[in-house]
């Protein structure tokens, strides 16, 4: 690949270097890959930060949307896969997007990615925060300390500390071992599935909340009602699989890259199903959709589903899914700090974004100034957010869930367009690298636009607003045209990219 | 005789890369002249940190070797002429371990690097103290106060060696033999001593005089030897003199197994030595005359 930013190499005979260093080729089995999807999707995290939302939003249909929140991922992570196998050095949906579509769809869709990372991060980090005060009181058995996350002047610093530390660990380039992953994989599945059974035991004993039997009408995707609310539960659910597409994208690191990837991919979607539908079923089985009380679909406990149920449900184990979420938001916390930073690395260094943001750390190796402004930013959104949202965790997850289908939209059809003159040549070339990515594409891109439309109304996601429009649209919308304002500025300073002189359309 | 320096492109890397150019270039007409190496280590990326979103470890390794490919020219264009060097890009799960086995790969006689100028406490960084524990060849860590900013400046003036009467000072005293040699220098021994008050300071300097001469003479026959005293070991060093440019060498302890450690007298005298330091493994000296033997004969 050509990149005119550096210069002609001085004396290549004078520098030793070897191919690929770093990686880890032929290291990761079929259960290992499954370790690092689900420890990537961080089911226990996301499963607290939406599953309150989308009952909210399709009562007991919550098993129809989420199976059906997977096929548009699905779609997409195919077509990616494909652009992967073509182009193994293809980058971020920052650099392929333009090299497919020229400078200005590619940097809108890196925007997108950095966007939706850095509202996850302030979402990790405030989940950590949550549940590091209910583990402090379950430890002391004082209910009060759960209390202190409500206030604010506690809330903001602790969430803060959070970034930070997430900042300096990714800066330091620290690697998580395979053992402690294998270890936070296994505990959070076992608490989940110990969560699951408990509810279903209430059931039977009668001991349950509001017990509602479970029933074939929730997993069907017609009867969830309106098309609004079909988008609504859709983008929310796709959040709950963000991540599992990386088991794709792993080729030399694994043992056998004809097998292994798909073989990984599949199964760690199976298993993150079966664990989705125990817990979905598991939760209205015991809590119902209503909303009081420990009804799921009561707003007071939309922020964090398990908050509010673990303790009626597991008892005294229920500081184990504290465990378990906390581990699962620090650990996830801290390798999603690393993705924003490498495309905002990606974009100062092909002169998207000013100098600064290309520099790397001598001593580390890692991103500097990319790193810390990724911190920067979920601290300034979340703070934000915090302040303006009565309900600030719920309307971030909800923002996030548009900003995956922006990205995802722009990613699946700049796939489409990349293998526009070869998909037609074969059947599996005209599935793979054209409909299945189109259907996706389109999918994400009208949910995205939907969702935004649906999201002006005061009433959409948790009810905040300002003046009149709905909170999550102020969100999303500030940050597409905080990118397309920085977009024009650089485009007006610093031209060079945007003339396709620094990382030039491909076809 | 190959030089790997621990390169960063900071001015850590500066200090240590001009460090071992100036002892490169001051002896750059005699025998086997001193070829330097630079190495910059990469970290070993565990899938198990999967980076998600844009998992693309190529598509970030791009970047980091233009970057790496940079600092090499960089780096490249500070050794003078006259001096052979060479950058190594490498990958290990540390600094540490890949500047080891980047100077076992060369064979290398010297790792330099540049401790860390304000560390906590004193501290000389995570990476040179990782060294000066595990390294199998001799350390020597570069000082921003003696390290010319020109390397064609004027070379090494001397080569002291701090001997004790622990286990390793033969090691320190027969590499600092062998570098005085290699580079034409005199060679000076210095021992610290701690005076204690219940007896003669007389008796007690004679006394140690005696024992490091004994020590040390079998290796540096016609030195000068000084015990440097003082009520307390702050004293002693304080009363060391230096020349510029001196370099100086002190020995490593061995604590079980393949560990090693600075003795506390080590560490002081680490800290206020104005010159370069070389930390020698304790049982360094079998090697380097292994090799010098090996070399020898391969030039006759």
């Amino acid at each position: 690949m050509s990149t005119p930013t550096h210069k002609k190499q001085l004396s290549p005979e004078l520098i030793s270097d070897q191919a690929d260093k770093g990686l880890a080729k032929g290291a990761v089995g079929v259960i290992g890959l499954i370790v690092i999807g689900i420890s990537t999707i961080a089911p226990a995290y996301t499963l607290t930060a939406a599953l309150g939302p989308t009952v909210a939003e399709v009562g007991t249909h919550l098993p129809a949307i989420f199976l059906a929140g997977f096929i548009p991922m699905l779609l997409v992570a195919l077509g990616y896969r494909e652009l992967n196998n073509r182009m193994p050095d293809a980058g971020t949906t920052f650099t392929w997007s333009t090299r497919a579509f020229g400078p200005w769809m590619g940097w809108m869709g890196g925007w997108g990615l950095i966007a939706a990372t850095v509202i996850v991060l302030s979402n990790l980090a405030a989940v950590a925060t949550d549940f590091l005060f209910i583990m402090l009181s379950q430890i002391f058995n004082n209910p009060e300390i759960a209390e202190l996350t409500r206030n604010l002047w506690v809330n903001i610093p602790v969430t803060l500390v959070f970034l930070a530390l997430a900042v300096w660990i990714s800066y330091r380039g620290v690697q998580t071992a395979m053992v402690v992953q294998y270890i936070l994989v296994a505990f959070q599945i076992i608490v989940l599935v110990w969560f699951s059974i408990a509810g279903f035991v209430h059931l039977g004993n009668g001991t349950a909340f509001d017990a509602t039997p479970p029933s074939l009408e929730w997993f069907n995707p017609f009867g969830v009602g309106d098309i609004t609310t079909f988008t609504a539960g859709v983008s929310l659910s796709i959040f709950i699989f963000w991540g599992w597409d990386v088991t794709l994208t792993m080729n030399e690191e694994t043992k056998d890259p004809a097998k292994t990837p798909g073989r990984g991919a599949t199964l760690t979607v199976l298993i993150i199903i079966v664990l989705y539908m125990l817990i979905a079923l598991s939760v209205i089985a015991f809590a119902g959709v209503g909303t009081e009380g420990l009804g799921a679909g009561n707003p007071e406990n939309q922020e964090s589903i398990f908050a509010v149920l673990a303790g009626p449900v597991m008892g005294p184990f229920a500081i184990l899914m504290s465990i378990a979420i906390l581990t699962s938001s620090a650990s996830s916390l801290q390798s999603t700090m690393v993705g924003p930073a490498r495309t905002l690395l990606s974009m100062g260094f092909f002169k998207a974004l000013p100098d600064a943001f290309g520099r790397i750390s001598p001593r580390f190796k890692s991103p500097t100034v990319a790193t810390v402004a990724s911190g920067a930013a979920a601290a300034i959104f979340y703070v934000v957010t915090r302040l303006l949202s009565e309900n600030a965790l719920w309307d971030t997850v909800t923002a996030l869930g548009m900003m995956v289908c922006f990205y995802y939209g722009i990613t699946a059809l700049a796939c489409v367009w990349w293998f526009r003159r070869e998909f037609a040549k074969s059947v599996r070339g005209f599935v793979f690298q054209f409909l299945f990515p189109l259907i996706g594409g389109v999918v994400l891109l009208l949910m995205f636009i939907k969702t935004a439309i649906d999201s002006m109304d005061p009433d959409y996601g948790s009810g905040s607003n300002i003046g009149g429009v709905g909170m999550v649209f102020i969100l999303g919308m500030a940050i597409i045209l905080l990118g397309i304002g920085t977009m024009f500025y650089q485009a007006i300073r610093r031209p060079a990219f945007f003339k396709g002189q620094t990382l030039p359309r491909d076809r | 005789m190959k030089y790997i320096v621990g390169y960063t492109a900071d001015r850590g890397g500066k200090l240590a890369l001009n460090l071992a150019c100036n002892i490169a270039y001051a002896a750059r007409t005699h025998e086997d002249p001193v070829e330097v190496d630079l190495v910059m280590v990469v970290r070993n990326q565990s899938p198990f940190t999967a980076v998600y979103p844009s998992a693309d470890p190529l598509g970030y390794e791009e970047i980091l070797d233009t970057t790496l490919r940079g600092w090499a020219d960089e780096a490249l264009a500070m050794v003078p002429e006259g001096i052979k060097a060479r950058v190594l890009i490498r990958a290990a799960d540390s600094e540490a371990e890949g500047i080891i086995a980047a100077a076992e790969e060369v064979g290398a006689r010297m790792i330099v690097v540049a401790p860390r100028a304000h560390g906590l406490g004193g501290s000389l960084g995570s990476v040179a103290n990782a060294l000066l524990h595990s390294s199998p060849v001799p350390v020597m860590l570069a000082v921003p106060q003696s390290t010319p900013d020109d390397p064609t400046g004027p070379g090494p003036s001397r080569v002291t060696a701090f001997v004790g009467t622990k286990d390793g000072a033969e090691a320190v005293a027969h590499m600092a033999a062998v570098t005085a040699q290699h580079h034409h220098l005199p060679v000076r021994i210095v021992s610290l001593l701690e005076l204690d008050g219940s007896r003669d300071d007389a008796d007690q300097l004679a006394e140690a005089r005696e024992l490091i001469e004994e020590i040390a003479g079998r290796t540096t026959l016609g030195s000068e030897v000084i015990v440097a005293h003082g009520a307390s070991l702050d004293e002693a060093i304080s009363h060391v003199e230096w020349r510029p440019h001196e370099i100086a060498l002190l020995g490593s302890a061995r604590m079980g197994g393949r560990r090693l450690f600075l003795g506390s007298t080590a560490h002081k005298v680490l800290r206020v030595t104005p010159v370069p330091v070389v930390v020698v493994p304790r049982d360094y000296s079998a090697a380097a005359a292994a090799r010098i033997e090996n070399q020898g004969g391969q030039a006759s």
